[in-house]
């Protein structure tokens, strides 16, 4: 089967691409990977808070009016608006200092888009791993779910839970990264709420925004997953050895 | 369908809160004060309902004990939906079941949150799995290090 891995450093971490297909060739692999990597950096440079002259940092700057900015750009600040109301406020990338900062949606949202792409070129299986947020299609073969290891929060070489998904986002936030960048909204200190959280949806953006809100709430926030019938989250608690999980992929 | 979701998670808010809440009257969960969450005018009067009502229908025995507790709350307007009312098992200050002795009935979407509004947290204790069979690697960090190797992991066994 043809196959193409590759990796590119773009919006601050490194994304790595996985594509499998039983039908096209290891051409087409390479142009749909091509494409799939020119958007990864037409994104990069509507969104990156890096970037003086992107779209994000003039709106942060209030150079920009969000009614003025491109139709991408407004979209993404709608999802963010829904995802913080579905989580009560504890993703708000409002709150983020210097201003509004979707990253935390952005980069499972369009690596959803990037999957897309994938697909309409005919490509069956694709994972797309931003910085350890996952994008899944079509499993890792015909009739076999892609089986993702979830690293353990305490030690970066042990993986602490499995996840098994054919198709389908995977994203994990912890207080373990770099910076412990999370802050909560509520109270402008770092968010305390959970050591790591993982988050398996059908929508990436989503699934990086319920992440990064677990974090801030911990368990408070296992209620929103009673509406959120299609997500399920797995969470380490802040403090011990004590996990909970809620939701069908950890059923 | 997600942007559905989206719009009605207020309405069930209440409902939810009761459920989720319930574990900090059983100091199970340290961190939960319904005060650190910035929470939206629909949920806050449940949030605050619960903390207080708990006690009325407790059937709680000292925390020595090992046997498994019930509790029960008191009943909530589901947004117009009817009233919820739920039940807690509690076993050694850990709440591992919640149940809903009252719920609404009538229309499909209160059929709907009926089915849903049944949470059973899985607890488990945090361990390290085998991770030979993995095809990636998830909530790596930012960090170059960790990145490479969780990277490489993944890439290789990919191939498996």
């Amino acid at each position: 089967m043809p196959r193409l891995v590759h990796a590119e450093e773009v919006w601050g971490t490194v994304v790595a691409l996985d594509l499998r297909s039983d039908s096209q060739s290891e051409e087409a692999l390479k142009s749909v990977r091509d494409d799939m990597v020119s958007y990864f950096y037409e994104i990069d440079r509507l969104f990156s808070t890096y970037k003086p002259e992107s779209e994000i940092s003039r709106l942060r700057i209030g150079e920009l009016a969000i009614s003025d900015a491109s139709p991408v750009v407004q979209e993404i600040w709608q999802l963010c608006r829904e995802a913080r109301e579905c989580t009560e406020g504890a993703f708000d990338p409002w709150a983020a200092r210097g201003g509004f900062d979707p990253s935390g949606y952005v980069k499972g949202w369009a690596a959803d888009r990037a999957l897309d792409m994938a697909c309409k070129a005919g490509i069956e299986h694709v994972q797309i791993n931003a910085g350890g947020d996952i994008s899944l299609l079509g499993g890792l073969a015909i009739g076999e779910p892609w089986s993702i290891g979830i690293r353990h929060p305490d030690d970066d070489q042990a993986i602490a839970q499995i996840v098994t998904l054919a198709d389908g986002a995977i994203a994990t936030s912890g207080t373990y990264e770099r910076g412990a960048h999370i802050v909560d909204p509520s109270t402008d200190l770092p968010a305390i709420g959970a050591r790591s959280a993982t988050v398996v949806g059908p929508d990436g953006g989503v699934a990086d925004a319920l992440a990064t809100a677990l974090i801030v709430a911990g368990r408070n926030g296992a209620h929103w997953f009673v509406e959120l019938t299609d997500y399920s989250a797995w969470v380490v608690d802040r403090h011990g050895d004590q996990t909970w999980a809620i939701g069908p992929a950890f059923s | 369908m997600k942007r559905a979701l989206f719009i009605g998670s207020g309405t069930i808010a209440g409902v939810a809160a009761v459920l989720a809440y319930a574990p900090t009257n059983f100091g199970s969960s340290p961190q939960s004060s319904p005060s650190a969450l910035p929470g939206t005018g629909g949920s806050t009067t449940p949030v605050t309902g619960t903390t207080s009502t708990s006690t009325p229908n407790q059937t709680k025995t000292p925390a020595a004990s090992t046997a498994s507790k019930t509790a029960t709350g008191r009943s909530y307007s589901a947004c117009g939906y009817g009233n919820v009312q739920v039940r807690i098992t509690v076993v050694n200050g850990v709440v591992t079941r919640a149940a809903a002795v009252s719920y609404p009935n009538g229309d499909p979407r209160s059929q709907f949150i009926n089915k849903q509004a049944i949470p059973w947290l899985q607890q488990q204790t945090l361990t390290a799995k085998n991770s030979s069979k993995i095809s990636g690697v998830g909530g790596a960090t930012c960090t170059s290090g960790a990145w490479t190797s969780s990277l490489q992991s993944a890439l290789t066994t990919a191939g498996l």
